[in-house]
């Protein structure tokens, strides 16, 4: 089975001989929905960065949808996160001064590989499925914080990436937007079978997942 | 991508975009501004005559006699005979001689008496010669043609009778009351001394003068008979101006004038004095210049102060960008093209109310100031001033482009808020 994302005796560190991450093997599948999580100080936000390929691992192996991203330029990581990775992040995920729909289709104009089809009728069609058709041409700011996850829902799911990275993209809302939020992201995984990394330290979300991976027993950090 | 963000993040922060733009194009006003001013300042005074080729007078100060023929201002200390003037207009080399005769004054008005040659061969300003807008020039022993200022100033109109003083001040003590002049014509402004001016013929000069030989009115009634042009002999001439058929001959024809053996007389070029007379005042324009430019470092910096503390408030932005795909490259260029284009914007808006002020004072400096100022296109140094102005915007943009590439490097894909 191809992994999406696979970690191997890998090592990164901010300053010298104080490792954040110090992780022999983590794989997860492609198509896999995995559960991550663990308190803070556990080298979440570092193992994150390494996964997308905003920065590099110092020794080891970080490889993503069959790409080695210890050997790849930063321009060519930060192109291929553009085009096959989806990004949440917990809270303010959009840009204050566009619309719902430029928010969303914004990947798309970024890296022009992300959508190789109609980008407008994409995000049209999300937004409908999010239940925010009348919301389309609203500025972001007007929105709930529940909306606004689900933009960002929205945006990380244009163009069909084959990774989606959420960064406990619920910590803000309450136990009703959690609900609909979490519906709403097993039901495009459903329709569209992403890989998708869930950050959280809400372990009553475990059940939505297929595994649960537990970041202090993974991340043997100093 | 970059296009859009740049355009729709400007939008968002209108306010503050907006007095960027203000700033740059406020400078760039004043800059350009200024430096048409200080151009056009140095233009009307170095062209206050050209193609004349030597002025000549009685020996004195060469700046004296620049002074007096061609600004009318002071008086010679010295006439001339007009037989050196005769003999110099008959020299192979000379094209034609422009006599000058002063003296008197209208109302401070500083009266000139000369020939048709005048209004046939004086130049100004390149290549404008002196045009009537009423009436003829005069010809006759006590013809009149005023300059348009002292029309203006009087309002006269062609017909009119008017009295010359004797001597330069403005309350007359002593007026040629038996000398009726009559105004035939009035000259179009050309924004010269020449529009102060109350152009007389030689011939009237004399006339008014008759009588006046001990230097005080004798009384005495003047036959008409001697008043007619004809029965008139110029005696005397104040200085005199002289193009020659070439330039190559100028520095030796100006040796020769210095040598004359007849009388001590002396020439000089005018076009070199001018420009001599102009660097002693040229401070003035250095310190113009300077002020010009303290003005635009104020605009640039503007931008960049602007520019600098939007970079902590975008910083979650940034973060947002670099989650979808864009490099930190991205993130650098994006307020590059920001910073650039709040430049373009103000140079443009710059230029336009240059264009807009120049068109409402322009006439103002031009009466007031003889300053011309001609609404023309954007000359050459202009546009390299405006493209130097744009790439100084754009550096200043650089360095909260590199604070915003390294933040961007630094926090990846954490958002500080």
């Amino acid at each position: 089975m191809i992994q999406a994302i696979s970690l191997k005796n890998c090592k990164f560190s901010y300053v010298p001989n104080k490792l954040v991450i110090n992780i022999d093997q983590l794989d997860i599948a492609s198509g896999e929905r995995v559960f991550l999580h663990g308190p803070s100080g556990h080298g979440k936000s570092t193992l994150l960065n390494l996964a997308s390929g905003v920065i590099k691992a110092n020794s080891g192996v970080v490889s993503v949808l069959g790409n080695d991203f210890t050997n790849l330029a930063q321009s060519k990581r930060d192109h291929l996160r553009g085009e096959k990775i989806g990004y949440i992040f917990q809270i303010f995920n959009l840009i204050p001064y566009l619309t719902v729909k430029e928010n969303i289709i914004l990947p798309c104009l970024i890296n022009k590989k992300r959508a190789n089809q109609d980008v407008d009728k994409q995000a049209e069609e999300l937004i409908d499925s999010l239940g925010m058709r009348e919301h389309i041409n609203k500025k972001v700011t007007d929105l709930s914080i529940g909306q606004q996850q689900r933009v960002a829902a929205a945006r990380a799911l244009i163009g069909n990436p084959e990774i989606i990275i959420a960064d406990e993209p619920t910590s803000a809302l309450d136990e009703k937007n959690t609900k609909e939020f979490m519906n709403l992201l097993m039901k495009e995984w459903e329709k569209r079978k992403f890989t998708l990394l869930f950050v959280s330290h809400d372990e009553r979300l475990k059940s939505y997942f297929e595994r649960s991976i537990s970041l202090p027993e993974i991340n043997h950090h100093d | 991508m970059i296009n859009f963000l740049t355009f729709k993040s400007i939008r968002n922060r209108k306010f503050t975009s907006f007095l960027c733009v203000l700033s740059i194009a406020l400078s760039v006003t004043l800059f350009l501004g200024i430096e048409r001013i200080r151009n056009g300042a140095r233009d009307g005074f170095t062209n206050t005559i050209s193609k004349t080729d030597l002025i000549v007078g009685a020996k004195g100060g060469p700046l004296q006699l620049l002074l007096y023929t061609v600004f009318h201002i002071g008086g010679a200390v010295n006439n001339i005979k007009m037989s050196t003037y005769n003999d110099i207009k008959a020299h192979r080399q000379v094209e034609w001689t422009i006599p000058i005769s002063l003296g008197d004054a209208y109302r401070g008005f500083r009266v000139v008496a000369t020939d048709e040659n005048f209004y046939k061969h004086y130049r100004f300003r390149g290549d404008h010669k002196v045009e009537v807008m009423d009436g003829v020039t005069p010809v006759d022993t006590f013809d009149v043609i005023l300059g348009s200022e002292v029309a203006k100033k009087y309002k006269h109109k062609v017909g009119d009778p008017i009295v010359i003083s004797h001597g330069l001040s403005e309350v007359s003590i002593m007026s040629h009351d038996n000398t009726p002049f009559k105004i035939v014509g009035i000259m179009k402004p050309t924004q010269t001394p020449i529009d102060t001016g109350v152009y007389i013929t030689l011939q009237g000069m004399e006339a008014i003068h008759f009588g006046w030989e001990t230097g005080a009115p004798s009384g005495e009634t003047i036959d008409a008979e001697r008043f007619k042009k004809e029965n008139i002999e110029i005696t005397q001439l104040t200085s005199f101006m002289v193009k020659l058929k070439s330039r190559i001959a100028v520095l030796k024809m100006r040796r020769d004038i210095d040598q004359y053996a007849n009388e001590p007389v002396m020439a000089i070029i005018p076009a070199l004095s001018l420009q001599e007379m102009w660097e002693t005042i040229s401070y003035v324009e250095q310190v113009l210049f300077l002020v010009s430019l303290c003005v635009l470092l104020v605009g640039v910096l503007s931008i960049l102060i602007s520019l600098y503390t939007s970079i902590n408030e975008r910083r979650r932005e940034m973060a947002i960008l670099r989650s979808l795909g864009a490099s930190a490259r991205h993130i650098f260029f994006l307020l590059l093209y920001e910073s650039s284009f709040l430049v373009l914007m103000g140079c443009l808006l710059g230029v336009a109310s240059m264009y807009g002020l120049l068109y409402f004072v322009s006439p103002w400096l031009e009466s007031n100031f003889s300053v011309y100022l001609p609404i023309e296109a954007l000359s050459k140094t202009e546009w390299i001033y405006l493209g130097a102005i744009f790439v100084v915007g754009t550096l200043a943009g650089l360095i909260p482009a590199i604070k915003a590439y390294m933040n961007s490097l630094q926090d990846g894909l954490t958002i500080k808020i």
